[in-house]
């Protein structure tokens, strides 16, 4: 009688075990498929993190470019007068006056160029060049963000004139703050 | 003996239910594996092309057909290009393939179009789209492509509309669409 009350306990035990050990296996299978799910979906708002940063700093050279100080003439999208662009060349206050570290415009025709190879402009050379350098604040730690813009400009040819656009680059800069 | 035999034979079916678990678990797990590798790279919309696209209908081109200096821009040519595939600019060349000319530069220098680099390749369609009946089919302008639009990571496109009031009733879209390897 007692060795059969022995057994049956024994037997129990094991059930019980067994029944331990596919609530952990279990336990670990769908914790293994959580995991999955959330590094996919953590993936996709990485994605859209960036996606969303990339065009929040494009539209703010966006806005840039469609400010009076570039801005062409007609009330263009996304179009920068050249010759506003000269004026405002190597003019120290406007460091001040953008929130940004660097602002440079490059031409597109030219990236086969290499940078010591660009012209950079000057009141001089202009239109013959290829970089407008408007300010640049030597800053350690700086991340820059393009966008296309059309670089126009008045040009004259056979006596008359007309408007000349290219394509090009305009750079801003950016400090990066450090955590310390 | 016929104890042990009906032991043995709920330890085979306890073999075999296990079996089957592991079985379906392996099915399952292949069938989402096949879906995230051969999953087909996602279409996104770029504003980084989209300026691209802008910017290039400003862009002045050496083609004039009434006199010099009075050159067109790319919107000009492309509406040039869609009234008739045959008219030709002041020096001769034919309006279209200036555009196309003209745009493959732009896009090519812009993008950095190249295998080795992300920008691997592209396909650019110029279409008209009528507005008057949903039945007529799109009427294509300029088509081309560059590169070879296989293993992109991703495709990042946009499109550029073009009103044509004064020409038709509709409107040219402008398509470019970039195959991106990160």
């Amino acid at each position: 009688m007692e060795n059969q009350k022995n057994k049956m306990i024994k037997k129990s035990q094991i059930k019980i075990q067994e029944m331990a050990f596919m609530l952990v296996a279990v336990f670990i299978f769908f914790s293994l498929v959580l995991l999955f799910g959330f590094s996919v979906s953590y993936q996709n708002i990485i994605e859209n993190a960036n996606r969303i940063n990339e065009e929040r700093t494009l539209s703010a050279i966006t806005n840039l470019a469609n400010s009076p100080e570039f801005s062409c003439t007609g009330s263009r999208d996304n179009c920068v007068d050249a010759d506003k662009v000269a004026a405002i060349l190597n003019k120290q206050n406007y460091e001040k006056f953008w929130p940004y570290s660097s602002l440079e415009i490059i031409k597109i025709n030219v990236v086969n160029k290499t940078e010591k190879e660009l012209i950079s402009c000057t009141f001089a050379n202009y239109p013959n060049c290829d970089n407008f350098l408007i300010y640049k604040k030597n800053v350690e730690n700086e991340r820059t963000i393009s966008s296309f813009v059309a670089l126009c400009r008045k040009d004259l040819l056979n006596g008359a004139v007309y408007e000349k656009c290219e394509i090009a680059k305009f750079i801003a800069g950016t400090e990066l703050e450090e955590v310390k | 003996m016929i104890k042990e035999l009906k032991i043995q034979k709920r330890a085979q079916h306890e073999i075999v239910g296990f079996v089957v678990i592991v079985l379906m678990v392996t099915i399952v797990g292949l069938i989402f594996l096949s879906f995230s590798i051969n999953k087909e790279p996602r279409r996104q919309n770029s504003v980084e092309i989209s300026k691209l696209l802008g910017a290039s209908m400003y862009y002045t081109t050496n083609c004039s057909t009434t006199f010099i200096p009075d050159y067109k821009n790319g919107q000009d040519l492309i509406k040039e290009c869609y009234k008739n595939s045959a008219n030709k600019c002041l020096n001769g060349e034919s309006v279209c393939s200036v555009l196309e000319t003209d745009l493959e530069n732009i896009i090519d220098n812009g993008l950095q179009v190249h295998p080795d680099s992300p920008n691997k390749a592209y396909k650019l369609n110029i279409y008209h789209r009528s507005l008057e009946s949903e039945n007529i089919a799109d009427e294509e302008i300029l088509k081309f492509e560059k590169g070879l639009f296989s293993n992109c990571t991703s495709q990042v496109g946009a499109s550029h509309s073009i009103d044509v009031s004064g020409l038709s009733v509709g409107i040219i879209n402008v398509e470019l669409l970039v195959c991106r390897n990160d």
